[in-house]
């Protein structure tokens, strides 16, 4: 047999678009894997010359799947260049929409991207493995997930007047406070979605054992983990201290200074792909390598701060750490963190003060440079900007939520191509498999590096001269 | 009362593919929100089966490019049971979410697709002159035949 490179171009069920190579030895046995980010956008320079409010409007069209994530961070940096103290109504009305935010993109995540997975199983007919086949085989979980995503997005549009691209958010608060009526909408949603997050819980953990050789073998290894913390060390997405704790949950750095991220991290550039690496720079490339989003939010919180989350979280943390470095867990901690994001809309609903009306602190800019860091859905999002005495953005930088994961994305293409595919064997399930590692990510690959289009699947078999030995299309 | 959906979908910001949400925009003054729900979205998306199901009658506006500038037609829909075309991502077509609200909920409304042919989909705003045409004629067709579809009161 000779050497061989099977590609699965694109990666399905993920946000964007993507490819994976397997290489094969002489003997079918794998020898590299890489995953690559096919699309390539660079908002970054298009940002130069822009006057620095615009920045949250436009950096929220860097994607339709998480624009309030890019919103609120970006509008955190432009609260850095303001100097301003944003009024403690509309961070809390910030804080709603990212969880709102969260909700419904772990939503989609969970019930319309991996659950065709989960419910059905991972050899299904590639036929089923979608909304459809969960609405014929659980109808109840269909309705729920799409309750939850509406849940989300009616939140986002009730604040922000649109359900995507919402320009609400703006440097030194929000733009309109929120009415009476429109909490009392919110509100009202609320004990549905709690019960059926709760629900869905009770159905998870024991349909997980179900998965053990995926649990296995999903770019299951030792990694840092990077996220926000709130006091106490609870989970938080919008504003706290930066941590960086190992793989056995020992601190590595309680607070990295937002200014000093450049010597935490850098951002490593490989041919094979238009997504960068970014990586611990004490420990240096590919050593530094840290994973950000739910499971890493909650290998690093002692608790979330709400009641039913919390004894979610201590269920969850009944695991053993060495056992959660799989990232087959990002899905139990996306649940987690649903019931949790419901819970803490309750209860900033229901502050005293969500309904006061000083929402926007107005200044002019008083610093050159700032920097907004907040968790989206994916993990932790950095804005970076600098301007001039004209308030134009002179550079922007963005470390984006996918991109912090992209060393153990590919790495663990590679752990589980090596599990699965043996003597060049390949069929659908192996190659669900391999994409389904990818998709505990949940990686927003157009907002890490931005493309438009869509490709259909295509898997060849190349040989080492270049020949294609085989092919399947789909 | 009669539940009447409005679902327009396209891209506003890719000229004539937004022609659905001219329409929509154009009727909304014109009926009481209780007498017709409109929603206007890039997409078809699994998470308008909640109105779907509630709805009587329901009407979907979209640009075609299977069709001559500023031509349009209606034509009736039935729930389509494919679900090939959302095996790779997590939009519907019209028939597959009326196929979803009859499987969720027991119900699909009575369906039609207004297909109006756009000749310019560049990036940019505004309608071309063909389209601006069938724009305006739809919105006609349209205001009878919700009229005609309940008996309620026009603003």
């Amino acid at each position: 047999m000779t050497n061989k490179v099977i590609s699965i171009d694109p990666v399905t069920r993920i946000e964007g678009h993507a490819r994976i190579t397997i290489q094969l030895d002489s003997k079918g046995q794998v020898a590299d894997a890489h995953f690559h980010v096919t699309q390539y956008r660079g908002f970054e320079k298009f940002s130069e010359g822009r006057p620095f409010r615009e920045m949250p409007s436009l950096m929220a069209r860097i994607c339709g799947i998480c624009p309030v994530s890019h919103l609120v961070t970006s509008a955190k940096a432009c609260d850095e260049l303001l100097a301003v103290r944003v009024p403690p109504t509309a961070v809390k009305l910030r804080k709603i929409l990212t969880l709102a935010q969260m909700v419904q993109s772990h939503a989609l995540s969970f019930f319309y991207l991996s659950a065709p997975d989960l419910l059905l199983g991972m050899d299904a007919d590639p036929a089923k493995r979608n909304i459809f086949g969960i609405m014929e085989s659980n109808p109840e979980m269909a309705r729920g997930g799409v309750r939850l995503r509406q849940f989300g997005q009616q939140i986002i549009e009730l604040l922000g007047d649109k359900r995507i691209h919402p320009a609400w958010v703006v440097p030194g608060g929000v733009n309109a406070p929120l009415t009476a009526e429109k909490r009392e909408q919110m509100q009202a949603m609320i004990p549905e979605m709690k019960a059926f997050a709760l629900h869905m819980l009770e159905w998870f953990v024991p349909t997980q054992t179900r998965f053990a050789e995926e649990i296995l073998a999903f770019a299951n290894f030792p990694t840092m983990y990077l996220g926000l913390v709130g006091p106490g060390n609870t989970l938080e997405h919008y504003d706290g201290d930066l941590r960086l704790v190992d793989a056995k949950g020992k601190m590595v750095e309680a607070a990295i200074d937002p200014y000093s991220y450049q010597d935490a991290f850098g951002e490593a550039v490989e041919e094979h792909s238009y997504l960068k690496s970014p990586f611990y720079r004490p420990l240096g490339y590919p050593d530094g390598i840290y994973r950000v989003g739910p499971l890493a939010r909650l290998n690093i919180v002692d608790r979330c701060g709400t009641p039913l989350a919390d004894e979610a979280l201590a269920q969850f943390k009944q695991i053993p750490l060495e056992e959660r470095q799989s990232s087959f867990y990002y899905h139990y901690a996306r649940l987690v963190e649903i019931l949790y994001g419901v819970e803490r809309i309750e209860q900033l609903l229901d502050d005293s003060r969500i309904l006061d009306t000083h929402v926007q602190a107005l200044a002019s800019p008083n610093a050159f440079e700032g920097v907004g860091i907040a968790e989206a859905p994916r993990g932790t999002l950095l804005h970076h900007y600098k301007i001039d005495e004209n308030g134009l953005i002179q550079w922007a930088n963005l470390i984006i939520a996918t991109g912090n994961n992209n060393l153990a994305m590919d790495k663990g293409v590679l752990q589980t191509a090596r599990h699965f595919i043996k003597k060049g064997k390949l069929d659908d399930g192996v190659l669900n498999r391999v994409e389904a590692v990818i998709r505990t990510f949940d990686p927003c690959l157009s907002c890490s590096t931005h493309a438009v289009g869509q490709m259909p699947l295509h898997i060849q078999l190349v040989s080492a001269a270049g020949e294609v030995t085989d092919e399947i299309k789909r | 009362m009669t539940r009447l959906l409005l679902i327009a979908y396209g891209n506003p910001l890719r000229r004539d593919d937004g022609v659905g949400w001219l329409v929509a925009e154009s009727l909304r003054p014109e009926f009481s929100d209780s007498t017709l729900t409109i929603i206007t979205s890039c997409q078809v998306l699994p998470e308008m089966v909640t109105a779907v199901s509630e709805a009587a009658y329901v009407f979907f506006v979209d640009a075609g490019m299977n069709l001559l500038p500023g031509d349009w037609h209606e034509e009736p829909l039935v729930p389509v049971l494919d679900a090939t075309a959302s095996s790779m991502t997590h939009h519907l077509t019209p028939g597959q979410l009326l196929a979803m609200s009859w499987i969720l909920y027991g119900t699909a409304p009575t369906a039609w697709m207004i297909t109006i042919g756009g000749a310019d989909f560049a990036l940019g705003e505004g309608l071309s002159p063909a389209v601006q045409r069938a724009c305006e004629a739809v919105c006609q067709h349209l205001h009878g035949r919700i009229t005609a579809l309940t008996s309620v009161q026009i603003r």
